[in-house]
């Protein structure tokens, strides 16, 4: 072989990098999504006391405006689809590096989501549209930083132009992460999916939930479980099992775990599964985001009034409020429509 | 370890590293413990053994054939016996097994050596072209067992002879084009395996898996696209193994040439499985049609029917021996019956009635080159050759008859639902408006490198002579083409290739 046979070589393979690399840049955006959270890179700093990480329930479950203007709390929603507790912890990491975070509400879901596999703990860390350059995941993500520097190879069947891969610019701009949906379980979904049974316990992995829980402990950071409500047992994971054994270790360290399942928060936060869980059955509509959201700024306050900063004067503009108002409406008409 | 998985491309890195950095001389032996590694990753280990016997019974009849007289003969047949018998017991269980079930034995089904079918065929023919003296028996066993389990082919072939390979024990320098046109021709078995085939496959399932509830065009869909998922996956596999031998400088028999361009049914036969047709022309049709009382019956034939009429029937026979064969061959007896019987009526219905033909289409005015004579003959030999392919993926006669009868029921308006096609419902078949997309443009795909490989050679050479930055386009957008629409990782388990059960 001669010498310019191998220069020609080296140089196709630079140049498949090259389009490798570009793929995944473009594979990188898709998968920010319509949720991406460039909007917590705006807000001034030090003035998010409280945040929420976890997955879709966490997004469509707790409204930070809400908070805001009835309690005055500021907070930040970091939900993304399938956020891993890896994800959750990462998150977390980012927001006290430009805040001053005071407390951290994990969607429990997280955690029997996080059962350790690469795929999933790769896809969950790029859907988190961590801003900056995301090689520095692969520092972080040390079991398999090719997959995280060249994401295109995990996560090529993601790989597609459409409407639903881009995030609404205009409604996310004023919810803070939240992402509102508008439909009902209806009359036949009534029963908890929890049946209250204190024998049945669930592996869960607590790897990143150990490390979330160390890290705030060092930082002096208030951890809250939370877990939205649903209903029907055939689509949700979440059961007895998982309950039983959060609440083990929950109580264990000490740490406040609110389900939402279970008949004392959902009486004590009024939710009602025909009315306050979405048509999928996983998530909480509009109306019990609202609700959850009621009754966690009391519970803040009742809890950590002391330490969380009541913002009297909006960090928020005028207009941030007013889009904010608008787009809620619709919801709420749109819920009412049904 | 897949040959489509990121370690199988580890492993070939690493071995046309250090193959190239042996001496010449050295370099068949590395292809040897490459061939026995990549034996013990994929198949089960054990089922080795099976290939050891055969290499031992080759080797000794061989041996014995050099020597010549009639102990060679006998020396040849017992080596050819035992390679049957192991093959039939092992491979041919699907046969066997009904006997022992009339009996009310259960047996279970034995685990079969990887690439059987291929090797066993090699074995047979390396000795028959030894006992012809058309090969010189080789002297070192360990280069014959390099020569039935050399890697590349132990998936689903191709089935080399001796002269073919015969050469790859000199070595080789490393070559530009060596490595280039091989990496070039796995891009594009990987583009047809993981792009395609197992999109293709998915829609294919969906609707055999569920006859009731997708009838009607949901039939002509499955009708269509199975032959295309057949041809995607196992041409797809020879590529990958012909790229692959190609990266160590070795060129194993090509086992496709474009075959649904085929205008007779013929033809596609001599453009499909293209070794396992030359194998059975060479060791199954010459030989029957040459044997003695095979000539007593064609002249007796001659006499009685006429000479044209007497030599057809003697082919007519040789033809048959060929199909059953290549029914057996395949393990069960709905190939034989549905499939092999299928394409030898139709065969010899093409040669009884190719006079008539021309007649019919001299006088109908119609000119043999026009394109739309051609697409219309290439159309017809594709229909041919989709319903006997249904027999190939239908798991018994009575399935493979009903869905023929739900294909033909759509002609006369049963089950009549080409809405199917436009009004989303084919995203219930577990395939969403994205792979459609992908799939139309993978079968565009296709046809032009069919038509490139047609007009102008391999479709890579022609590119070849094409300006550098067009050649880096093609191949990196093929490249990413794969990368990006393959199913392929850690969410997917790729289903084995369709021929390996062969």
């Amino acid at each position: 072989m001669t010498k310019k046979e191998v220069f020609k070589i080296i140089g196709f393979l630079a140049v498949l990098l090259m389009a490798l690399y570009g793929c995944s840049l473009i594979c990188f955006r898709n998968l920010r999504g319509f949720n991406d959270h460039e909007d917590f890179y705006n807000c001034e700093q030090d003035t998010v006391d409280v945040i929420f990480v976890g997955g879709s329930m966490s997004y469509s479950g707790f409204s930070p405006m809400e908070l805001y203007e009835k309690y005055g709390i500021s907070s930040y929603n970091f939900g993304t689809s399938n956020q891993s507790m890896l994800a959750g912890y990462l998150w977390t990491m980012e927001a006290c590096e430009k805040q001053d975070v005071k407390v951290v509400i994990v969607e429990a879901m997280e955690v029997p989501m996080s059962h350790g596999e690469v795929a999933t703990d790769v896809r969950s860390l790029f859907s988190m549209g961590m801003n900056g350059n995301y090689r520095k995941l692969a520092g972080v993500y040390k079991r398999n930083a090719l997959n995280v520097l060249l994401p295109v190879f995990i996560l090529h069947d993601e790989w597609r132009i459409d409407g639903d891969t881009f995030r609404d610019e205009e409604d996310a701009d004023y919810l803070r992460g939240f992402v509102p949906i508008n439909s009902y379980a209806g009359e036949e979904y009534r029963e908890s999916i929890l049946q209250e049974d204190p024998e049945v316990t669930t592996y869960l992995n607590f790897t990143y939930v150990d490390k979330l829980r160390e890290y705030c402990e060092e930082k002096g950071i208030q951890l809250i479980f939370v877990k939205t409500l649903m209903a029907s047992n055939e689509v949700n994971h979440w059961d007895d099992g998982c309950h039983n054994r959060l609440q083990e270790y929950t109580e264990e360290y000490g740490i406040p775990f609110i389900d939402f399942n279970t008949a004392e928060y959902r009486n004590a936060a009024g939710l009602v599964i025909s009315e306050d869980v979405a048509a999928d059955l996983r998530h909480m509509n509009v109306d019990g985001a609202y609700k959850a959201t009621d009754y966690l700024g009391e519970y803040l306050l009742d809890h950590y009034g002391s330490v969380l900063r009541q913002w009297q004067d909006p960090g928020l503009d005028t207009q941030t409020l007013e889009g904010y108002h608008k787009i809620m409406e619709g919801y709420h008409r749109g819920l009412d429509e049904l | 370890m897949t040959i489509t998985s990121f370690t199988y491309l580890l492993f070939l890195a690493a071995g046309v590293f250090i193959y190239y950095l042996l001496p010449r001389k050295w370099q068949w032996v590395e292809l040897l413990g490459l061939s026995i590694l990549f034996y013990c990753i994929v198949a089960t280990p054990y089922t080795l053994i099976y290939i050891l016997i055969a290499t031992a019974a080759v080797y000794f009849a061989t041996a014995f054939l050099e020597k010549g007289g009639r102990k060679a003969a006998t020396a040849g047949v017992i080596a050819v016996v035992i390679n049957a018998v192991l093959w039939f017991a092992l491979k041919g269980y699907a046969l066997w097994a009904p006997l022992f079930q009339v009996m009310g034995i259960t047996v279970k089904a034995p685990v079969a050596a990887l690439g059987m079918g291929y090797y066993t065929l090699q074995a047979v023919g390396y000795i028959l072209d030894c006992y012809w003296g058309n090969s010189k028996p080789l002297k070192n066993p360990l280069q014959l067992l390099l020569f039935l389990c050399f890697f590349p082919q132990m998936i689903t072939g191709p089935i080399s002879r001796f002269h073919e390979l015969e050469d790859m024990y000199e070595g080789r320098d490393l070559s530009y084009q060596n490595l280039t046109y091989g990496a070039q021709r796995i891009l594009w078995g990987f583009f047809k395996k993981l792009v395609l085939a197992e999109r293709v496959g998915v829609l294919v399932a969906a609707i055999w898996g569920n006859p009731e509830q997708y009838n009607g065009f949901y039939s002509w869909i499955a009708f269509v696209a199975f032959p295309l998922q057949l041809y995607a996956d196992f041409s797809g596999c020879i590529d990958i193994a012909l790229g692959t031998a190609q990266l160590f400088g070795i060129r194993l028999p090509e086992n496709f040439n474009s075959p649904f361009f085929s205008r007779t049914t013929q033809e596609f036969w001599q453009r499909w499985h293209i070794t396992l047709g030359t194998w059975t022309k060479d060791y199954i049709l010459y030989p029957v049609l040459k044997c003695g009382s095979m000539q007593k019956l064609s002249r007796f034939l001659q006499k009685k029917w006429g000479k044209k009429s007497g030599k057809l029937a003697v082919t007519a026979v040789g033809m048959f021996c060929v199909w059953m064969f290549i029914g057996l061959w395949h393990g069960e007896m709905k190939y034989v019956v549905g499939e092999s019987l299928w394409y030898w009526i139709l065969l010899m219905l093409g040669e009884i009635f190719a006079k008539r033909c021309k007649k019919w289409k001299s006088t109908l005015g119609i000119t043999g080159d026009s394109f739309s004579w051609h697409l219309f003959q290439s159309l017809r030999t594709f229909l041919i050759y989709a319903i006997g392919i249904v027999f190939f993926r239908a798991d018994n006669l009575k399935e493979a008859f009903s869905f023929l009868g739900d294909v033909g029921g759509v002609l006369i308006g049963r089950h009549f639902n080409p809405w199917v096609l436009f009004d989303g419902s084919m995203e219930m078949l577990g395939i969403g408006s994205t792979d459609l997309w992908v799939i139309f443009c993978g079968v565009v795909l296709l046809f032009v490198a069919g038509a490139l490989r047609e007009k102008y050679g391999y479709a890579r050479e022609w590119v070849s002579r094409q300006l550098l930055p067009f050649r880096w386009l093609v191949w990196c957008g093929l490249f990413l083409f794969v990368v990006l629409y393959g199913k392929y990782g850690a969410q997917y388990d790729s289903a084995n290739f369709i021929y390996q059960a062969f």
